[in-house]
């Protein structure tokens, strides 16, 4: 009796493994679409008439070419290769080839949606499995295409503008657009990241390596292929239903909109610096009054210094970061840098306190104005400093012939307000080392003289 | 004198500014996509190794020598070189500047 359960048992367990054999051979659609992201991303791959060609995308390893003839046959460089081989050669990358392996050509063409781009196939291609493999694109671009391409080499940078890359045009290097969209026809050898905007891919579009977008949208027609990975990060598409203004902004044809938006959040920054410039006046009125006196006695040292201590500041971040994961016990010190950056923060904020505090009063001065009190002084010369970038906020509301006038004024404004935070830095840093002096000595009385 | 000195600092402090601007940027940028990439990477492989129930002291072996493995590569450690000879040069400046301040406070 049991040896007749055991019997059955071993009977049961190898009908299992010859019911297995082709389900595992055969990855489900989700498999198909991790072993394909997988393999692209590791590969590049050539759909052939009766075999499949990868070539490595990195020129690190020894492996420059593996051919899948066959299921189950491998070769590598050329030299047939065992399941031992493949895994001690590829490390890593072997299990996905191993699995690609066990597929079939129709498969192996389904999967990668090569079928109909391969122009050595005299047959028609084997239709799609809709039940094991998911609906591929419907082509790979063609790997020598016979219209004419317009290479751009390097990458494509935007700031506070949108980037197009047209059908046919192939940009060698990165398209990084911030405070932008990208709309992409063509071809991006490199990434593509965009923050603060949204991605559109048309239906030929490829990106052969990640694509990442920051607090946007994408938008991706059928056919668009992105090789590598896929960072959506952010907060999506916010839906206000059919409400006029915000479809027009979408458009991008209400500009006023957002210029109206920019002049608001300036206004709210400077709100901001007037709160924080008061607090600080209340809490460190010495060392403002100390640090105002410097810049005005030292303006160029004291710029010297800030501008100087701005250069030492990413170079000593990033080394500091760098030491600190590569000993791997700095790890855990790496939660004091936030610490570090907001006391640099209040530092600086200091500093501008000091010369909004100093501009203040001499502007007060200048024009009469009688503005005895600290925060009066201080929240006075901020708006004094601040006092450029309104005025172009507000001439950029008109537009039209005077935008020449309002870049001038953009730019002004962002030097003065440089030049004031770097003075400030460095002045607080000056007045840091001034000594509290002593008190004078009272002068004794001269003695009477004696006649 | 002064006024030449000071025409000399002004050019000098706008055309630095500007070639580093044109030097550095494309480099800055590409530099940001990376870190970008490689911190939502390092976040989604902290939180899966996290969710596994990996150490905290397994994940920082990983993450430190991932971090080697990135620094050792000549464009890197020239990077880094850069930087070392930016901050030296921003160091001796204000230690001629600030030093000078702290021997005439005494």
């Amino acid at each position: 009796m049991k040896n007749a359960m055991k019997k059955l048992t071993l009977a049961l367990v190898a009908a299992a493994g010859v019911w297995a054999g082709p389900l595992a051979a055969q990855p489900a659609p989700a498999d198909s679409a991790v072993l394909r992201q997988q393999i692209e991303r590791r590969f590049e791959v050539l759909v052939l008439t009766d075999r499949i060609v990868l070539r490595p995308r990195s020129a690190a390893g020894s492996v420059r070419l593996i051919e899948l003839g066959g299921p189950g046959t491998i070769a590598i460089d050329g030299a047939p290769a065992t399941g031992a081989e493949v895994k001690d050669r590829l490390g890593a990358d072997a299990d996905a080839v191993l699995q690609l392996s066990y597929l079939d050509g129709a498969q192996r063409r389904a999967l990668f949606g090569a079928a109909a781009a391969s122009p050595a196939v005299p047959t028609p291609p084997a239709p799609p499995e809709p039940s094991t493999v998911p609906a591929p694109p419907p082509s790979l671009p063609p790997l020598e295409p016979t219209e004419r391409r317009r290479v751009r080499r390097g990458d494509r940078i935007r700031f506070g503008g949108n980037v197009r890359v047209d059908e046919g045009e192939v940009v060698t290097g990165d398209v990084v657009v911030i405070g932008g969209s990208a709309r992409i026809d063509g071809e991006v050898r490199g990434e593509v990241v965009v923050v603060g905007g949204s991605v559109e891919l048309g239906p030929r579009a490829v990106v052969t390596r990640d694509l990442a977008v920051v607090g946007g949208t994408l938008q991706r027609a059928e056919g668009a292929r992105v090789q590598g990975q896929f960072h959506e990060i952010g907060i999506g598409e916010l839906d206000f239903g059919d409400l006029a203004p915000w479809r027009d902004w979408r458009r991008g044809s209400m500009r006023g909109f957002t210029r109206t938006l920019a002049l608001m959040s300036t206004l709210g920054r400077v709100a901001i610096l007037c709160v924080l410039g008061a607090l600080v006046m209340l809490l460190g009125r010495p060392y403002v009054e100390q640090a105002s006196q410097r810049a005005a006695a030292e303006p160029l040292k004291a710029g010297a210094i800030g501008f100087l201590a701005q250069l030492l500041f990413l170079p000593v971040l990033i080394v500091t970061i760098v030491i600190l994961v590569v000993t791997i016990i700095g790890i855990p010190l790496l939660l004091l840098i936030p610490f570090a950056l907001l006391a640099l923060c209040a530092v600086a904020l200091l500093g501008f306190t000091s010369m909004a505090y100093r501009i203040g009063q001499y502007a007060s001065e200048r024009f009469g104005w009688g503005l005895s009190g600290p925060y009066a002084a201080t929240i006075l010369g901020m708006l004094v400093i601040v006092s450029p970038l309104l005025l172009a906020r507000l001439l950029s509301l008109i537009g039209g012939p005077i935008v020449p006038i309002t870049f001038g004024l953009f730019v002004i404004a962002f030097i003065v307000e440089y030049v004031v935070w770097t003075i400030g830095f460095g002045a607080v840093a000056l007045a840091r080392l001034d000594r509290p002096r002593p008190p004078a000595l009272p002068i004794a009385a001269a003695p009477p003289v004696l006649p | 004198m002064g006024w030449r000195r000071l025409a000399g600092l002004a050019i000098v402090g706008v055309v630095i500014p500007i070639a580093a601007a044109f030097l550095l940027l494309p480099l800055m940028v590409q530099g940001f996509v990376r870190a970008i990439n490689g911190t939502v990477n390092a976040s989604l492989w902290v939180a899966a190794s996290i969710g596994s129930g990996s150490s905290t002291w397994t994940i920082f072996t990983t993450v430190g020598r991932a971090a080697a493995a990135a620094i050792v590569t000549p464009r890197a450690l020239a990077a880094i070189a850069g930087l070392v000879l930016v901050s030296v040069v921003a160091l001796y400046g204000l230690q001629r500047l600030l030093g000078y301040e702290e021997e005439s406070s005494r």
